[in-house]
């Protein structure tokens, strides 16, 4: 009851335009009218929110591409990639998709994808005249490949809330990253085949070209490299090697001559414009969650819903429509916070494996990041490319049902995601 | 007005200047700490503590500016559809319900604060103060600003009806 | 129905927290957080407590648990108990530590590593003085036996074998984000490297670090055994959980319903103590059988004799709670 109310006015006050972190404060206030709890855990939630070691990784990665981006760096990675697939139907929008895998095995969230590589990938796209929303949508799809592909925050919460191995479950991930990649790419060669978007012809493979773009640009190549072997060697966690991508950053513009004080300042400002609004977006976002939570919503949920069914496949159906529903309006950790304790004892008793459930559950819950209303690569994508959520949304709409294929396929394909895991044991 | 105006503008920037200067701070000392930790063997324990409480001034302290800007995160699909003069009236309310949370939110910031007397973070110690005063700070920065445009689109909506009336 | 609501107190939260908690029909129900799973064993014995104190009170108070931090982490969790927006959080003491109560000697390594000196120290004159403490900051504290055995042991989990204080020596330890532990393995001469908890699984495999420090029933739930195999008994810390409720709210109820809250965290705690051994040597065989190597007989109190001069200076310098210090004969 009290959550129908609270998402009714929610929706309401961000359909006549109110600000979307205020549309949640007001709903979650009233929520606390409602229920008789002290409005004083609204500043309390909001400080232990945003007061995350992991969500530090959002100003890191945000400014790391402001960084990367004022000294000209990611130009040059985005030139050599396309240089290497550019040649493909769709073009940099392949190039797009293939820069995301890579940076996924660098990357632990969506939000560090959309918004350390979007804003280049963007730029690049709309300098060559591809659609501005297919742009933002591609990067949108493709940012979410971040925490499937291995090191993955979302499945680290999810292997310490379920007590499964971080090592299986990570292993897990990389079959359904990899297959997702290529739902999107297929997505993209039809969309562009079909002649739907807005797409300039691919320009032929040349391998004097690719050596020119690699000599061009081997420092700013090293720059991803350094990243993955900072992570892999335990150099820096996930969420500090965005500053070691920040200093080395620095030192190649220095090389390369690109670099200001007057647009290192500018990289901070752009940074506080895109990062402050999604930190204090996710400690409202705490508060709606902790209501939900005392309020034992998706429990009821829950049990209304798997109540009605014996079947192991109904019930993974049900389990991800909940997970995706929740998806639009909570963010990934709270989701899973709420509901995988709960989910867990139901796949164990419709006999669920649980790296399964793992994989199945960070990726509607990272789908989640992408549905609006409130979808953080929404959010990063609008505010970085300074473009309406309107075109923002219009742009993703045609991969939500590729990648949703990818989910269900991930669901009921078990040999997907615990294939490569089971080589592990 | 103008005067009220010029200061709550120079306040904001202040508030964006302090903002940067703690981003700034985060990633220097976290970048200092990664470099100390491989190559020196040491480390800040106190760090994480401290750089979170800069995120959090950071996070409320941008706000202020983001709001005074008009650059918050909204959605403007479904309201751009709407006639001006309900697009006007709308905005009056939500800029009135804003102004509401806003005056809760500091009401219950103080209490918060006043609350959290004599207590201290477990690693680095800091007063737990320091946290509600950076929601006080942003919320006092932010309510102001939603009650001034709440202030003038109401007056915005009545000058229409005069001249309305006149015409 | 709460007949001592008249305590109109200044804190302003004790009005509310009667609206902190529901009460459907005569039935109070009280929110417990806590930081575990659910089906883990910890989350097994508080639902057992909870079970107790629903049966103790003829179904008058009913604790929920909200599990796995759900309800915020630990800074904000007792930050609101205070308040009162929560009645109840299980977890250890030291997060209490910025709340004027001394419980930091406990993150102290190797200064206690046996169980029995720690109860008999906790149910003397200095356990007196924390509970004295706890409700100065408006917490009570359950279980008034001080016998809720947490763990029960520490052990090190690494990547190659630790035998000795030689072998700790040449290892990169993980340290946990705490003064106390980082200046008393450098003063051992212990290299150490703060890693945050819940990235010590990855920490361990890619080399960060080599052996971390934890609790036994971690060794299985966070996998560590899969990364560093080898795992010693390393009792550093003895550890006590705490079931702690808001006092104004312990107030409000009946003295039948105090005392059967007390009586329900005394008998969950000796519950949960008689399980815990079996629960983790059986846990230790499982493990055992997929390669993990336990080495039980490490003399931790080499390693407690090595420090006693620097925890001898700690106590001279104020560091150390005088009643425990002359309980250890440090001062
Ligand atoms: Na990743
Ligand atoms: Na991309």
């Amino acid at each position: 009851m009290v959550a129908v109310i609270m998402f009714a006015l929610l929706i309401l006050l961000v359909v006549v335009g109110a600000p979307v972190s205020m549309a949640m404060a007001i709903a979650a206030l009233c929520a606390i009218l409602f229920c008789g709890l002290d409005p004083v855990i609204i500043p309390s939630l909001i400080s232990g929110g945003i007061s995350s070691y992991t969500l530090m990784a959002v100003p890191f990665f945000i400014f790391l591409g402001n960084v990367m981006n004022s000294g000209g760096i990611t130009h040059r990675i985005f030139d050599w990639c396309e240089a290497l697939v550019g040649h493909i139907k769709g073009g940099l929008a392949q190039v797009n998709i293939i820069s995301s895998v890579i940076f996924a095995g660098i990357s632990g969230t969506a939000v560090a994808d959309s918004a350390g590589l979007g804003m280049v990938e963007i730029e690049a796209m709309k300098k060559k005249d591809y659609d501005i929303s297919f742009s933002i949508g591609v990067t949108v799809a493709s940012s979410l490949l971040g925490p499937i592909i291995p090191p993955s925050v979302v499945l680290l919460v999810f292997a310490s809330l379920a007590n499964v191995s971080p090592g299986k479950l990570f292993m897990a991930g990389v079959v359904p990253g990899v297959l997702m990649a290529a739902v999107l790419m297929v997505c993209v060669y039809v969309m562009c085949a079909r002649g739907k978007v807005k797409c300039p012809e691919p320009e032929p493979f040349s391998a004097k070209r690719l050596w020119d773009a690699t000599k061009h640009s081997i420092f700013a190549l090293l720059c991803p490299v350094i990243l993955l072997v900072g992570i892999s060697t335990g150099f820096a966690t996930a969420t500090e090697v965005g500053i070691i991508g920040c200093v080395y950053s620095i030192f190649v513009s220095i090389i390369y001559r690109t670099f200001s004080l007057k647009g290192l300042l500018q990289a901070l400002r752009d940074t506080l414009m895109s990062s402050a609004s999604i930190m204090f977006l996710m400690g409202i976002g705490n508060v709606l969650a902790w209501i939900m939570t005392k309020e034992q919503v998706p429990q009821a949920i829950t049990k209304a819903l798997t109540g009605m069914t014996d079947s192991k496949y109904i019930v993974l159906l049900i389990i991800m429509a909940i997970l995706l529903f929740l998806g639009c309006f909570m963010d990934g950790t709270s989701i899973q916070l709420v509901m995988v304790p709960i989910l867990v004892p139901i796949a164990n008793a419709f006999g669920i494996d649980l790296i399964l459930l793992g994989v199945v559950v960070a990726l509607a819950v990272t789908i989640g990041a992408a549905t609006p209303p409130v979808g953080v690569c929404l959010f990063v994508l609008s505010s970085v490319t300074g473009e309406s959520l309107e075109t923002v949304v219009r742009g993703t709409k045609p991969f939500y049902l590729p990648i949703l294929l990818a989910l269900l396929a991930v669901a009921f394909i078990t040999p997907l995601s615990t294939w490569l895991p089971s080589l592990l044991a | 007005m103008k005067t009220i105006k010029k200061l709550y503008g120079w306040i904001v920037e202040l508030e964006s200047g302090i903002a940067l200067v703690l981003l700034a701070l985060a990633i220097v000392l976290n970048a200092y700490e990664i470099f100390q930790r491989n190559f020196l063997g040491k480390s800040f324990i106190w760090l994480q503590e401290y750089s979170t409480l800069m995120l959090l001034w950071f996070a409320l302290l941008g706000m202020c500016k983001i709001v005074n800007e008009h650059q918050d995160i909204y959605v403007d699909l479904f309201v751009k559809k709407f006639p001006k003069g309900l697009q006007k009236v709308i905005d009056v309310i939500v800029y009135a319900l804003v102004t509401a949370f806003m005056v809760v939110a500091i009401i219950y910031t103080w209490k918060l604060f006043l609350s959290q007397e004599g207590n201290y973070t477990i690693v680095a110690a800091y007063p737990l103060q320091l946290r509600s005063l950076a929601l006080l700070i942003g919320f006092v920065t932010m309510g102001l600003k939603n009650c001034a445009s709440f202030v003038e689109g109401v007056i915005g909506l009545f000058r229409k009806n005069e001249e309305g009336g006149a015409a | 129905g709460g007949s001592g609501s008249g305590s109109a107190s200044s804190s302003g939260g004790a009005s509310a927290s009667s609206a902190g908690s529901q009460t459907s029909g005569d039935t109070i129900v009280l929110s417990c957080a806590t930081k575990v799973t659910e089906d883990s064993f910890e989350g097994k014995t508080y639902q057992h407590f909870a079970d107790l104190v629903k049966e103790y009170t003829n179904g008058s108070v009913e604790v929920q648990i909200y599990p796995s931090e759900q309800l915020g982490d630990s800074t904000t969790t007792v930050n609101n108990m205070q308040l009162g927006t929560i009645d109840m959080y299980i977890e250890g003491s030291t997060f209490y530590s910025g709340y004027g109560v001394d419980v930091l000697f406990t993150s102290s390594p190797f200064l206690m590593t046996e169980w029995e000196d720690y109860l008999e120290l906790v149910t003397g004159e200095f356990g007196d003085l924390q509970m004295q403490q706890m409700e100065k900051a408006g917490f009570k504290m359950l279980c008034s036996d001080r016998s809720w055995q947490r763990g029960p042991y520490y052990v090190t989990c690494s990547t190659k074998p630790i035998n000795s204080l030689d072998d700790l020596k040449a290892t990169k330890l993980r340290s946990a984000d705490s003064a106390a532990f980082m200046n008393a393995m450098s003063f051992l001469g212990v290299s150490t490297t703060v890693v945050n908890y819940s990235e010590c699984y990855m920490a361990l495999q890619q080399g960060t670090v080599e052996a971390v420090n934890c609790p036994v029933s971690n060794v299985e739930s966070m996998a560590f055994y899969e990364v560093g195999p080898y795992v010693s008994y390393m009792n550093c810390y003895p550890q006590e959980l705490w079931p702690v409720m808001n006092l104004d709210k312990f107030n409000s109820l009946t003295q039948e319903q105090q005392d059967a809250l007390v009586k329900a965290a005394n008998d969950a705690a000796a519950y949960s103590n008689e399980e815990l051994y079996t629960f983790t040597d059986e846990m230790i065989a499982r493990l055992e059988g997929e390669g993990a190597q336990f080495n039980m007989d490490f003399d931790c109190g080499v390693i407690q004799d090595a420090l006693h001069d620097y925890y001898a200076e700690e106590a001279a310098k104020g560091n150390i709670p005088e009643l425990v210090a002359q309980f250890l004969g440090l001062l």
